[in-house]
């Protein structure tokens, strides 16, 4: 019954990656203009001979439908192709560039994490309260700014006023340790982390609030344990399921988030080049990039959802 | 507090797009309307460009030094004592996708770095002539179709090869057949490079052409590659070029960082008999976003900058205002923004229709729009004030903003029985206005727009297209390349040579155009206008026949004076650079040639040669 279920679930990621493949080959296709003429310079048109002869090289003459099982052939064994602008393998990019976003979404995942926790408990707890109230309006505030303009605002208050972060570049680890990497990392991740954070404090606010009104709480407090141990031992891990379902799901989005953060930052991640390949009419960048965030955001989905069924004997029952 | 806020939330729409591409426009087979209109003032502009080209000689002396409203920074000697040692960061406002100079497409930032890895053949100065540097002296033969160069000995490449004539004769091989040289190649009309001896090479052109040294001062011909190199590994030379230039490739981190460090084998001195660079090592640092580049100048995570955007120039000269320790260099070359129009696409192939709107195109309104009041100077003409080639007879003559005037022009063509869109009598006229999805480019054809559409006889259509699908547009499809935009943003000319440009741009503009001039073969797709005048084609043929400047001059104000007549595009200012500085960085503005004249500075790239920090 269990193998059923996850074969489903799986042929439903094949089929989602297919769509996507397929959209996003198509929706590439349909951008107007000829590919060739992005790639060479409007100087070195001027012999259609040799137009004619790049075309035929990068194989941009067959049909549509051959093209796109070429590549679709080809990303099925790991070779997503070459930029047609840098001539670099679209793989290598990705391989360059994937630490980079990963470190991001993780640490973004993380700040959401730590800070949402102890915002919406106390908030559960104090709930009417002054500090419920005071929270409430940060993570309305927080919700409603976009990364990026968190992302500038941070520039400006911690870079140009108090001068303690800087504002752009990446420190790889590898290069220079994990400090001097955090330094670099910091900004970038708390303005992503931003919105997760205002809706996992508020998912775990919700939920304290009804766990607080349990019969094992009240007994607790009548015991006269202090309210940081009721909280933080008794109520927080059954106020937590939804939240960490959204973590999980947060964590595929913040992939893709990081797309216009990392442009902010000027960052060396998957999304400065997917915005580089944009500009620059790379269609195998774009295409090979969207694929790939798109596949990590199918995983990990399928990854929380096989979580479920291990976790839930009632899903699994269903 | 509220203008800090500005500060934060302007940036935000300014993201990332490199403006728009460089081109030209010409000639004209335009409509019969078209060509009438044209030739009714034919003669008598005619007769006013002779009347007027010897009295313009004698103009030109004083041309090229001072113009009215400049807000360039002036060249001024190096006082500073020299310092050797340290490391400075630039912000880039891209990342380059390769560094090949005879096959990667090549913008500001990836001239930066490609300048400091490679020496160019010969150098602009800041008057713009051209003068030595790889290439010590330069002589040609009478008809122009030789160009010898005697070259600088001693030079070696960070691989350890010499320069050589022979090295030259190497490279053009790649440059034949490069995506960005070969272009080069046939514009320059290349027919074989010869090593006469091993410092001594000869250029044997197809045809005369007396500005070619100008082609070797531009990346894609003139800097010098180890070819040995560039053969054994073509895509990894993108990431590892070996030029002779005076700093190597230490890392190069995309998108991220490049690292280059000072070449100790560097075959320059200053004019003090020290050896050249000064600086340990460069730093280049992509910063796509307008705004975090200069607040990273600010905040110090960076020692320069570069921009082209008036926006962050305004903002720049602000931070200074409030006390920002930086050194401003302001650049406005001959690059200048506007558009054009498709004579392909009626109604714009009546020169009534393109007169009267560029009459309704209040300049002073779209630069400020622009964010450039006080930066950029209204175009007329493909140069700038500071040029040597500007001419004050075409800035007159080119169509100004008078409302009254433009609509007079287009109330002619839309109550013309033979209009050209074949609209009835009466109705208006149906134009496309289109300028890449940049927000301050937005705003300035909005301007334009409620300019057109308060006439009551145009209505406009505004579309955004990102940047290669709106070159896309301009460009067309093979093999005709005859794009089917309207009216369409678009950036002219440049510091070059005006052959190097015009000549192609000017060139028919489809092969049926060519032959019906008796041109067979000759044509190109970067007449985005499409437009062609075989006079014109003829003027620019005779320019690079002579090397006597006063002739030339008169032959290109005569092109430009036709333009301003058939007006197949139209301007708003010319582009404005800067360079933004820490206040201990020198050596950057004023530095020199090996003949101890002043090098120019275009572009917003610097010359990392002879910079130094001074504490």
């Amino acid at each position: 019954m269990l193998s059923k279920v996850i074969a489903a679930r799986i042929a439903r990621l094949v089929a989602t990656l297919f769509a996507v493949s397929l959209l996003t080959f198509l929706m590439v296709e349909q951008l107007p203009g000829d590919p060739i003429l992005a790639i060479l310079p409007p100087e070195a048109l001027d012999d259609l001979e040799s137009i004619e002869r790049i075309r035929s090289e990068l194989r941009l003459d067959d049909p549509v439908i051959i093209r796109y099982g070429r590549w679709v052939g080809n990303a099925l064994q790991g070779d997503l192709g070459k930029s047609y602008i840098t001539d670099q393998r679209v793989s290598d990019a990705i391989k360059d560039r994937i630490p980079v976003t990963i470190e991001l979404a993780f640490l973004a995942s993380l700040i959401a994490a730590l800070a949402a926790i102890p915002i919406g408990a106390f908030s559960a707890y104090h709930e009417g309260g002054r500090f419920d109230r005071i929270a409430s309006a940060f993570t309305t505030t927080a919700l409603s700014i976009p990364a990026f303009l968190a992302g500038l605002f941070f520039i400006w208050l911690f870079t140009l006023k108090f001068n303690w972060l800087p504002s752009t570049g990446w420190s790889r680890i590898t290069d220079k340790g994990i400090l001097a990497n955090l330094k670099t990392a910091i900004l970038p991740a708390g303005s992503l982390a931003l919105a997760a954070l205002a809706i996992n404090a508020r998912l775990i606010r919700a939920d304290m609030i009804g766990t607080l009104k349990e019969d094992y709480i009240l007994s607790a407090r009548a015991k006269g344990l202090p309210s940081r141990y009721i909280l933080m031992r008794h109520a927080l891990r059954p106020s937590s399921l939804t939240a960490i379902t959204v973590f999980g799901l947060q964590f595929g989005g913040l992939i893709g988030g990081t797309v216009v953060i990392e442009t902010v930052f000027a960052l060396p991640g998957l999304g400065t080049r997917l915005i580089s390949g944009i500009y620059q009419r790379d269609t195998m960048m774009i295409q090979g990039i969207t694929l790939f965030i798109a596949t990590v955001y199918v995983v990990v989905n399928l990854f929380i959802d096989l979580l479920y069924l291990v976790l839930d004997p009632r899903i699994r029952r269903q | 507090m509220n203008k800090s806020w500005l500060k934060i939330i302007a940036p935000l729409f300014t993201v990332a797009l490199i403006a728009a591409a460089c081109g030209g426009s010409d000639g004209d087979s335009g409509s019969s309307s078209s060509s009438d209109a044209a030739s009714s003032t034919e003669t008598e502009t005619e007769t006013e460009t002779e009347t007027e080209t010897t009295e313009k000689a004698e103009e030109v002396i004083e041309a090229g030094t001072e113009a009215e409203g400049d807000v360039d920074t002036e060249v001024e000697e190096i006082v500073d004592e020299v310092n050797y040692g340290g490391n400075i960061t630039i912000g880039l406002e891209a990342e380059a996708p390769g560094l090949r100079p005879w096959e990667d497409a090549c913008s500001s930032p990836c001239l930066t770095m490609v300048a400091a890895l490679h020496d160019t053949m010969v150098v602009q100065r800041a008057d713009g002539t051209i003068g030595p540097w790889l290439a010590k002296s330069w002589e040609a033969n009478e008809t122009f179709t030789e160009w010898t160069f005697l070259l600088e000995e001693g030079v070696t490449f960070h691989n350890g090869y010499s320069f050589k004539a022979s090295t030259l004769v190497e490279m053009f091989e790649l440059q034949k057949v490069g995506a960005i040289a070969a272009g080069m190649v046939t514009a320059a009309n290349i027919q074989e490079i010869v090593a006469v001896d091993s410092y001594t090479v000869k250029y044997v052109l197809g045809a005369a052409h007396s500005a070619f040294p100008s082609f070797l001062v531009q990346t894609g011909l003139g800097a010098v590659f180890e070819p040995h190199a560039a053969t054994a590994d073509f895509d990894g030379y993108a990431m590892n070029p070996v030029g002779t230039g005076p700093f190597m490739m230490d890392k190069r981190d995309l998108d991220n960082e490049t690292i280059v460090v000072r070449n100790p084998n560097y075959w320059m001195n200053d004019q003090d008999g020290n050896q050249l660079p000064y600086l340990d090592s460069v730093t280049f640092r992509p910063i796509p976003d307008e705004g975090t580049r200069l607040d990273s100048l600010l905040s110090g995570t960076t020692n320069a900058m570069q921009t082209l955007r008036q926006g962050t120039i305004r903002d720049a000269r602000s931070a200074k205002e409030d006390g920002a320790d930086i050194t401003l260099l302001e650049f406005q070359g001959n690059n200048v923004g506007g558009g054009m129009y498709n004579l392909n696409n009626p109604p714009l192939d009546d020169v009534r229709v393109r007169r009267g709107l560029t009459h309704m195109n209040n300049q002073d309104a779209v630069i400020e729009a622009l964010g450039g009041t006080g930066i950029s100077l209204p175009g007329t003409q493909w140069y700038s004030p500071d040029s040597p080639w500007y001419s004050e007879k075409v800035a007159a003559a080119f169509p100004k903003y008078d409302m009254d005037a433009g609509q007079a022009l287009i109330a002619e063509y839309v109550n013309d029985p033979d209009r050209s869109d074949g609209r009835a009598v009466g109705d208006k006229i149906e134009v496309e206005l289109s300028c890449p999805p940049d927000p301050t480019l937005i705003a300035a054809i909005q301007v334009v727009e409620q300019l057109w559409s308060s006439s009551g006889m145009v209505d406009v259509n505004l579309t955004n297209y990102d940047q290669q699908t709106h070159i896309g547009y301009a460009l067309g499809a093979p093999p005709d390349f005859m794009g089917s935009h309207g009216v369409h943003c678009w950036r002219w000319s440049s510091q070059n040579d005006p052959s190097t440009e015009l000549n192609r741009q000017f060139a028919p503009h489809t092969l049926g155009v060519a032959a019906a001039y008796g041109l067979d073969g000759i044509y190109t797709p970067t007449n985005f206008p499409n437009y062609f005048d075989i006079e014109i084609f003829g003027w620019l043929i005779a320019a690079i026949g002579t090397d006597v400047f006063e002739e030339r001059y008169a032959l290109y104000e005569m092109v430009m004076m036709r333009l301003a007549r058939d007006v197949p595009v139209y301007f708003s200012g010319h582009t404005a650079t800067l360079l933004a500085l820490d206040t201990n960085i020198s050596g950057i503005n004023g530095w020199v040639l090996p003949d101890g004249t002043f090098g120019g500075q275009g572009w917003a790239v610097p010359n990392l040669n002879q910079a130094f920090i001074t504490d």
